[in-house]
């Protein structure tokens, strides 16, 4: 194949050919029809791991410009099977704390990861298209600096510093991507202690750097999109973060950083508008967002406004509520049910519908009860839903692959009711996390997260190689999630 | 394989449609079959498959496997569209499953072919505009090659390399993580 000095063979041929003509032609294709037209080569490449289309990059010059252009980077990662890796969430910290989970008494204590302030942080609990968001606080001024990580080719584009944030109060920050420009884009959002907002985007690749964004979120009366100087937007580590979906990044919010169960809802950012908008959340968001206290187990009955900073005697709580998530590109939020004993299940899954009704509908819904996997879902801190997979038969449920803070992968079949473990790192003490303060860790899985990435070979420029030792990954062998049956 | 039975009574029924080989063979296939390939769907819905439908650019023994290939996946496909509702009952599930998995050894056992007749195969599938069977054999070549060296890949496939050494040292900087 690859031929280009070769006839190709043309695709509308005469029907009058003769027969001599024929012949002779079928022979010359028995004896060297290994050549493809360019399109078909081209087809084949993209059917590559990306480390195989990196080496053969320099077999000639047609294929480095076929296989560097921005169509092939695309359809290379929409091809690609899905890969699950683990990677540090932060690098432990030296104080961790325990938190205890309800019914889960025998299990010991997990250490709580503390964001140690030098430690790079993955922002978002999915890959953007290959790519990943990075933070870091800069040791000599604590003003966070960001950098863009490439998962599959290891190279980091750093992004350049953006001063006029001091200090650094309520920021939070997302990546996309906008389709239509074909262009990756970093929003930063921050709050002045006076809770006025500022908000301002950097295109990849854009040697115009941070653009001011002058929009409906920052301007007018109204504050940022109404909301009052209790508001909260979430940034918890632990937590979804910012989630990418439907061309827009989210961060769900509260109304009221102090009550838990005022009303909460979702922040929307157009990549392609670049403008905010608010989304309501499900009713059932703000009733359900109650968390609960160490082991005791409250009913829903028996729920009532708790602040979030109550846990005393260093027990933690156990997120009840509801999580953003981004599943078949869409936003989905996913409610945690555990507790409840008035829903059936452990885990809903709601596909917001309409931005501006802000409707949402229950898509899937998680019930493993009975089946003896069931722990690993009812004693994990979170669940994070990962990517439908098609049902196991023809015309079958579809199957959810899912990730635990528990440090593992799950497949859940519901016509099966069985819960598949896929990848895990529990009892796998050759982990070693090298910690930000020095510290290094032998066996403390607690602290890796699982990711699950498309492979992406996009480059932006002023990218460095090299950098593998910014994130570290654990291979797993086996863990290729594929969209066969 | 109860599925299959029932997608075979049901296309028996449609209509028949002549495909007409390069060499002038023709092979008689059922309408579900044909039109996994979207080039003969549209010929179909344009009304022009009266008299056959030659297809210059696949030779009788190409067309053969294509067909082959046709045959199995059109019943796979009547399965999927009357699905949903009547598939809850668990034994007809773990038919089906089976019915999946020998789809997937008849798939490997197709692609069991030498490298002249896969790329025909290619050709073939790309012109009719069959997606499924597109991926297959360009998702066999791909992994046929997937581990070769930059040499290797060359020679295998009589490829000129026209880049100056200036150039390829690089391409091979760039793509340093690639070759660890």
């Amino acid at each position: 194949m690859g031929i280009r000095t070769r006839r190709r063979r043309r695709r509308g041929r005469s029907s009058e050919e003769t027969e001599v003509q024929e012949t002779k032609r079928r022979k010359a294709a028995e004896s060297s029809s290994l050549s493809l037209p360019d399109d078909l080569i081209m087809e084949v490449l993209a059917r590559l791991p990306a480390s195989s289309v990196a080496r053969f990059r320099c077999a000639c010059r047609s294929w480095n410009a076929e296989t560097s252009s921005p169509a092939f980077l695309g359809r290379h990662h929409a091809l690609s099977p899905g890969k699950l890796s683990f990677v540090p969430l932060v690098p432990p910290h030296n104080f961790p704390a325990t938190v205890y989970i309800p019914g889960a008494t025998r299990q010991p204590p997990r250490p709580w990861a503390f964001v140690c302030a030098g430690c790079p942080v993955i922002v978002g609990s999915k890959p953007c298209r290959g790519v990943v968001l990075v933070r870091k606080l800069c040791a000599r001024t604590a003003a966070a600096v960001f950098s863009v990580y490439n998962l599959t080719t290891g190279e980091m584009l750093r992004l350049p510093p953006w001063r006029t944030i001091s200090p650094p109060v309520g920021l939070i920050e997302g990546i996309g991507f906008d389709a239509a420009a074909g262009v990756y884009k970093v929003v930063r959002v921050a709050a002045s202690p006076a809770r006025s907002f500022r908000c301002i985007v950097l295109t990849l690749g854009d040697p115009r750097g941070w653009r001011t964004l002058t929009c409906n979120a920052t301007t007018g009366g109204g504050g940022f999109l109404g909301l009052t100087g209790h508001a909260e937007i979430d940034d918890n580590r632990h937590n979804a973060g910012a989630v990418f979906a439907d061309g827009c990044i989210h961060w769900s919010f509260k109304t009221d950083r102090w009550y838990v169960d005022k009303p909460h809802g979702v922040l929307s950012f157009s990549l392609a508008d670049e403008t905010f908008r608010r989304v309501a959340q499900p009713p059932f968001a703000t009733a359900d967002a109650v968390p609960y206290h160490g082991s005791e187990v409250i009913k829903h009955s028996q729920q009532g406004r708790m602040s979030e900073s109550g846990g005393g005697e260093g027990r933690g709580m156990l997120p009840v509520g509801t999580t953003l998530a981004e599943l078949d590109g869409r936003l989905c939020l996913v409610r945690d049910v555990r507790l409840r004993d008035d829903v059936a299940g452990q885990f809903e899954i709601w596909k917001l519908e309409d931005y501006d009704a802000g409707t949402w509908s229950l898509d899937y819904r998680v019930d493993v009860a009975g089946h003896r996997a069931a722990k690993s879902l009812t004693t994990s801190w979170l669940v994070v839903p990962l990517r439908y997979l098609p049902g196991g038969s023809l015309g079958g449920k579809r199957k959810l692959l899912l990730s635990t803070t528990a440090q593992a992968a799950h497949v859940y079949d519901p016509d099966k009711n069985t819960l598949e473990t896929v990848a895990s790192l529990a009892g796998r003490h050759d982990v070693v996390i090298g910690g930000g303060d020095g510290v290094s860790v032998r066996g403390f899985d607690e602290y890796m997260r699982l990711l699950l990435y498309q492979e992406n070979l996009v480059r932006f420029a002023g990218m460095e190689s090299g950098k593998k030792d910014m994130i570290k990954f654990v291979k797993l062998s086996d863990c290729h999630i594929s969209d066969k049956h | 394989m109860a599925s299959a039975g029932s997608g075979d009574e049901k296309a028996a029924a449609a209509a028949m449609i002549t495909l007409i080989s390069s060499d002038n063979e023709k092979f008689e296939v059922t309408e579900a079959t044909a039109t996994l390939s979207q080039t003969i769907r549209h010929m179909i819905e344009d009304g022009c498959t009266d008299g056959g439908v030659p297809l210059p650019n696949v030779t009788s023994k190409i067309l053969a496997r294509v067909i082959e290939y046709c045959k199995k996946h059109a019943t796979a496909a009547a399965g999927e569209e009357g699905s949903s509702s009547s598939f809850s009952d668990a034994a007809f599930l773990e038919v089906d499953r089976a019915f999946l998995e020998e789809l997937e050894e008849f798939d490997d056992a197709f692609l069991e072919v030498d490298r002249a007749t896969l790329f025909d195969l290619i050709l073939a599938a790309n012109y009719l505009d069959i997606k499924g069977l597109l991926n297959l054999t360009c998702q066999k070549v791909a992994d046929s090659v997937k581990g070769k060296t930059p040499e290797q890949i060359r020679e295998m496939y009589n490829i000129v390399n026209d880049l100056t050494p200036e150039e390829e040292a690089e391409i091979r900087r760039e793509t340093q993580w690639a070759f660890e």
